[in-house]
């Protein structure tokens, strides 16, 4: 118990932020399994699917290891679930912005596209981020790595 | 220092590289996407965009231009297309009550009162929503015919913010918001002269008018609000004390305003109201025609073509949908039962209880039966119910008709009815002649098929009569005797001719009609009890009625169509819940003349789903294992499409051309006709470009757009539509488009319909010649018509995928008699049909086998394509390719492509399906499309890539490379600094 105390009491920013990517990638997986099908849109897509499970996998991985560029690559996988779904649903979207049936954007549709925004976004974030602040409290950043580097060279 | 800017150099280039890989593969994860959504929706941009999607070589030789324009140039097309519009309203606009304030007198002051003045409707929403911006306002118009326009009430109105008065739109319905009299300041003081107060209305696509929720005095947005009766009040206060001089409003809508407030029936407000014009939707030059008309530059001579009313909800249809608020219902049991496995499309129901007593059906019927006595109409009083009944319209003139005669062919098949017409008048005018027909109805027998005391059958517009007696035309009008038939759903189970007699009269509108043919029989004393001192009016015109005799009843003569030699039976049956295998405890009581208070509608209808009811609203039920052989494909027959012009449509060469054609292009010819047809390379098809709208092509260089069409059908005039036929189709070609979606020919069913400025009226027939006549002037110009929307699509209101439920006597006499007129190749021979988001019972319109190849095909004769409504952003649902091309829809409104279709291509059932709708939209475009224009025998057709897909592959590749570059960089770097790490 104390050594998981420990491991999540020295987690930086970036492992939380790609936690939280990873909890809206799922949840937004959800809504689109409950969403995805309606008047407009027969089938759900399978890239919006893999996509996620992608995103999410690679999410679980970078937990676990410290390797920022799986961070980016789970960034774009939730970007290319995010397009898919956009893709997914252009019927819908076209009639609602045709605005002749007054249809409106429904809220499992905005909660999806949301959580897929929002998961792609803080994917994006937790990489960023790791470079001023790292996965691990007390690890050193990626550029104070390179000074510490470089003050060697 | 040195080592400072050398570390900021080094994280600089990390950093950059990171920013830039990150930044270029997101834009080509975009791009990417973007493309694919982009090439989903090819016909949609190369539509907005004005792209051809072919490679053709056209012939400008002679002999190969088969159809020609007449008004090539913009200027002339412009003059025309001017000339057109503005005589459509001219002729068109109806007075409907003129108590001497019209015509104003030239340079007298006029007063224009209400928001609309200055903000016009001149068109719908929708697929016929044009960019009005530069029209001419009404001021100008009434400028121009030398009347002063009260500048500080047009710049009261003028100054008033958008944002809350005027006319609104919102999820609850339409609104209305003018100025209350307190917020007018010392402007309504102002008013001088002859005000002109402007009641506008919208109306649109996609939504009904709303029956409760508006700001009005009931809710309805067809009546007044408290702030228009409180200004009209204020005016007549102002004429009783002579600050002006008369008040006139002008109804500026497609729909019908109530006019209870013509009739003191709001006891707070005391309004007189002079002299009432009807301007419909006035579309970019009408606005001129009403200035003229108000000074007596025009004489009106148009006749109301839906009966206006005091009460909107007295006719049977709206009443059905008042109980419910509006015309469509869920389904009882849908919410507890079947929320869960049926979707939203599914849920929604409305039932066409009225019968054929639709408008002035239901009003001259009952009233004519109330006269006599039967059909336990106690309590009825038309006077309540009509203002203004169908067919009316005032004249500055006067007209006599006389010597008239009623003459049957010597074979009995035709009737000619002659009448002279002399304007007595002082001013020149036109007149419209009107021929009305009474059909036998029993009240005794339970059997007798439901009958309209009075049928529109016939009409005729004079010349231009000169007054005070000098102008004087003879008329004849010939009505075929099949006008007598009644289709008979019960018994005969096809259309016949009831024994009895048969009264025509020629009249001034319906209600006169009723009261001729009253008069006529109580005069001979052929009913039991004296009629007049029942009656309204006390000028009826016996002398204007003639009558034939059928001794027999025949249930014959119109049971094969004339067309194609097809047996008429009914094929409707489950279209009637009442008839309908799965209606569980279901029924209807529609209204029957036998019975008026005990069959108008009461209460609205409640309607369950049932089992089998549930099973058949689901899609891709149709059976795709009959029996048939997978045809041929991608042969080498080597022929062009264009040989084919003037071939007959069994002609044996279409089975070798279709041949030639894969199956990938068949897919796309099939599943991609988002606003065109695609070209077709392996027989040479160029490709074909639609686009809305039924009162003119929404496209049009000069914003160019018509009255709307019950204008056009009040003029009365065929001329005067197939004029604007033929220029509608020139101003679609010269826009580079070679089809329409138009024209609509649904029906008036209520005043309620949201789309009434893209139909004509609520009489079938006069739909029917008027929509006959407009087909024959575009289709004239190579233009293809996509008659729509088949069918029952006359209410709006969920319109995706409502189940609409009707008896079949209803359905063919009043809806689909009009679609008979527009497609039939003696008729009109329209050569596109548009099918309707609704379902007809639980089938989707377009998946209805019995509609659309039973009647449409198999008795209309109809031998064109049928194309779905915007299959691109509606009913994916239901509107499936599966249903929809086993049952006789060819193409979809939508983007498909030649892959689109290939998880059918193991049936050869569906295979032969779709080569059938080939086979139909080649026959259309080959024969009536100007797409033809330059195609010779030996001229190749390719397939072109549009510009902006090219260049967003060349956006792609740009960005992938840089991607690359910067992913690579970046790589590269960051496993340095991590071997440089580990090594330190």
């Amino acid at each position: 118990m104390a050594a998981v105390k420990k491991f999540f009491a020295g987690r930086g920013l970036g492992y939380w932020l790609s936690l939280a990517a990873l909890v809206l990638g799922f949840v937004a997986l959800g809504l689109y399994y409950n969403n995805g099908i309606n008047e407009f849109t027969t089938k759900l897509n399978g890239s919006v699917i893999a996509g996620i499970w992608a995103a999410a996998a690679l999410c679980v991985v970078a937990l676990a290891v410290d390797i920022k560029p799986l961070r980016y690559i789970s960034y774009f996988l939730y970007l290319y679930a995010f397009m898919g779904f956009i893709y997914s649903q252009v019927n819908y979207i076209a009639n609602v912005f045709v605005a002749i049936d007054g249809n409106t954007f429904t809220a499992g549709f905005i909660a999806t596209a949301v959580c897929l925004v929002l998961a792609f976004g803080i994917m994006l974030a937790a990489a960023i981020t790791t470079n001023v602040a790292p996965w691990k409290k007390g690890g050193a950043a990626p550029a104070e790595a390179e000074e510490e580097v470089m003050k060697d060279d | 220092m040195t080592k400072f800017i050398a570390f900021l150099n080094r994280i600089a280039k990390t950093a950059l590289w990171e920013v830039l890989a990150v930044a270029l593969a997101s834009l080509l994860v975009i791009v990417c996407v973007g493309y694919q959504i982009a090439v989903s929706k090819s016909a949609t941009i190369n539509n907005a965009l004005n792209i051809t999607a072919s490679e053709i070589e056209r012939s400008d030789e002679e002999e190969y231009q088969y159809f020609k324009r007449e008004y090539d140039s913009e200027q002339k097309l412009e003059e025309r297309y001017a000339s057109v519009a503005k005589n459509a309203e001219a002729n068109g606009l109806v007075l409907l009550k003129n108590d001497g304030a019209l015509p104003l007198k030239e340079q007298s002051d006029v007063s224009l009162v209400f928001t609309g003045s200055v903000n016009v409707a001149y068109g719908s929403t929708g697929s016929s929503a044009m960019d009005t911006s530069g029209y001419s306002t009404l001021k100008d118009e009434l400028s121009n015919v030398g009347l002063k326009v009260n500048e500080q009430l047009w710049n009261f109105y003028k100054g008033l913010d958008p944002k809350t008065y005027g006319r609104f739109y919102d999820n609850i319905g339409y609104k209305v918001r003018e100025p209350a009299l307190e917020n007018y300041g010392g402007a309504l003081d102002g008013a001088s002269g002859t005000a002109i107060a402007v009641i506008t209305r919208d109306t649109g696509e996609g939504k009904d008018i709303n029956m409760a929720n508006s700001d009005t005095m009931d809710g309805s947005y067809l009546t007044l609000s408290a702030q228009e009766l409180a200004v009209l009040d204020k005016l007549t206060e102002m004429k009783q004390s002579g600050k002006i001089e008369n008040i006139v409003v002008l109804l500026n809508t497609s729909a019908t305003v109530q006019l209870d407030f013509l009739f003191g029936e709001y006891k707070d407000y005391d309004i007189d109201v002079d002299a009432l014009m009807w301007i419909g939707n006035p579309g970019k030059y009408g606005l001129a025609a009403v200035a003229e008309a108000l000074v007596g530059k025009v004489n009106p001579s148009g006749r109301i073509t839906d009966t206006f009313v005091r009460d909107n909800l007295s006719s049977p249809a709206a009443a059905s949908a008042s109980y419910s608020g509006t015309f469509s219902q869920v389904y009882s049991n849908y919410i507890a039962d079947y929320s869960s496995s049926l979707d939203s499309s599914q849920a929604f129901y409305g039932v066409y209880t009225e019968g054929i007593y639709v408008g002035y059906r239901y009003y001259e019927t009952r009233y004519t039966d109330a006269v006599n006595g039967v059909g336990n109409t106690q309590g009825y009083d038309y006077a309540k119910d009509v203002a203004y009944p169908f067919g009316y319209g005032l004249s500055y003139s006067q007209f006599e008709y006389s010597d008239f005669t009623l003459t049957p062919s010597a074979d009995g098949e035709t009737f000619t009815v002659s009448v002279t017409v002399t304007n007595t008048g002082d001013y020149a005018g036109r007149e419209t002649v009107q021929v009305y027909l009474q059909k036998p109805y029993d009240h005794n027998d339970e059997n007798s098929v439901e009958a309209a005391a009075v049928e529109l059958v016939g009409f005729a517009k004079t010349q231009e009569l000169a007054p005070n007696g000098e102008g004087k035309e003879t008329v004849t009008i010939d009505i075929s005797r099949e006008e007598f038939k009644s289709y008979d759903a019960e018994n005969a189970k096809t259309y016949i001719v009831e024994d009895g007699t048969y009264y025509f009269t020629v009249a001034d509108n319906a209600h006169d009609a009723a009261n001729n043919i009253l008069e006529y029989v109580n005069k001979d004393a052929k009913t039991d009890r004296s009629t007049a001192a029942y009656m309204d009016v006390n000028a009826s015109n016996n002398a204007m009625v003639g009558e034939a005799e059928e001794a027999v009843l025949d249930a014959e003569s119109y049971s094969v169509s004339a067309e194609t030699d097809a047996e008429i039976t009914n094929r409707l049956d489950d279209v009637d819940i009442n008839k309908y295998s799965g209606r569980g405890d279901n029924s209807v009581t529609y209204v029957s003349r036998g019975d008026w208070n005990g069959t108008f509608p009461a209460a609205a209808v409640s309607l369950a789903i049932t089992e089998q009811m549930a099973a058949d609203l689901t899609a891709n039920k149709a059976d795709l294992d009959g029996e048939a052989e997978m045809p041929q494909y991608s042969a080498n027959n080597g022929i062009s499409l264009v040989t084919m012009r003037g071939k007959e449509y069994d002609h044996e060469d279409w089975d070798k051309l279709l041949d030639q054609m894969s199956y990938g292009e068949q897919a796309e010819l099939i599943t991609n006709a988002g606003w065109t047809t695609v070209a077709v390379p392996s027989v040479n098809k160029p490709d074909t470009k639609e686009a809305d709208g039924p009162v003119g092509i929404i496209y049009s260089t000069g914003k160019r757009s018509m009255p709307c069409q019950g204008i056009w059908a009040a003029t009365f005039d065929k001329d005067i539509v197939k004029d604007i036929g033929d220029i509608i189709a020139e101003d679609t070609l010269n826009a580079g488009y070679t089809g329409i979606y138009a024209n609509g020919v649904n029906i008036h069913r209520s005043p309620f319909g949201g789309r009434s400025a893209e139909y004509f009226s609520e009489d079938p027939y006069l739909s029917g010649i008027m929509s006959m006549n407009e087909i024959q002037g575009i289709q004239g110009k190579g233009v293809i018509v996509h008659v729509k929307h088949a069918a029952f699509n006359d209410m709006e209101d969920q319109r995706n995928g409502i189940c609409i439920w009707l008896n079949e006597q209803e359905a063919r006499e009043i809806m689909l008699e009009v679609f008979e007129y527009s497609l039939a190749p003696s008729k009109g021979n329209g050569h596109a049909v548009m099918s309707g988001f609704n379902r007809v019972g639980t089938d989707w319109a377009g998946a209805d086998d019995a509609l659309l190849n039973g009647i449409l095909r198999g008795e209309f004769g109809f031998d064109g394509y049928c194309i779905t409504d915007m299959a691109d952003a509606n009913g994916a649902s239901y509107m499936t390719y599966h249903d929809g091309v086993m049952n006789g829809t060819d193409c979809w409104l939508g983007n498909g492509g030649k892959t689109a279709l290939d998880s059918f291509s193991g049936s050869a059932a569906f295979a032969q399906k779709m080569r059938e709708c080939c086979h139909r939209i080649l026959y259309s475009v080959t024969n009536y499309s100007a797409a033809m224009n330059g195609i010779t025998p030996d001229t190749p057709v390719g397939v072109a890539m549009p510009w902006w897909q090219a260049t967003i592959i060349a956006v792609m590749a740009v960005v992938a490379v840089f991607t690359a570059v910067s992913g690579a960089m970046y790589i590269y770097c960051f496993v340095r600094s991590k071997l440089q790490k580990n090594k330190a």
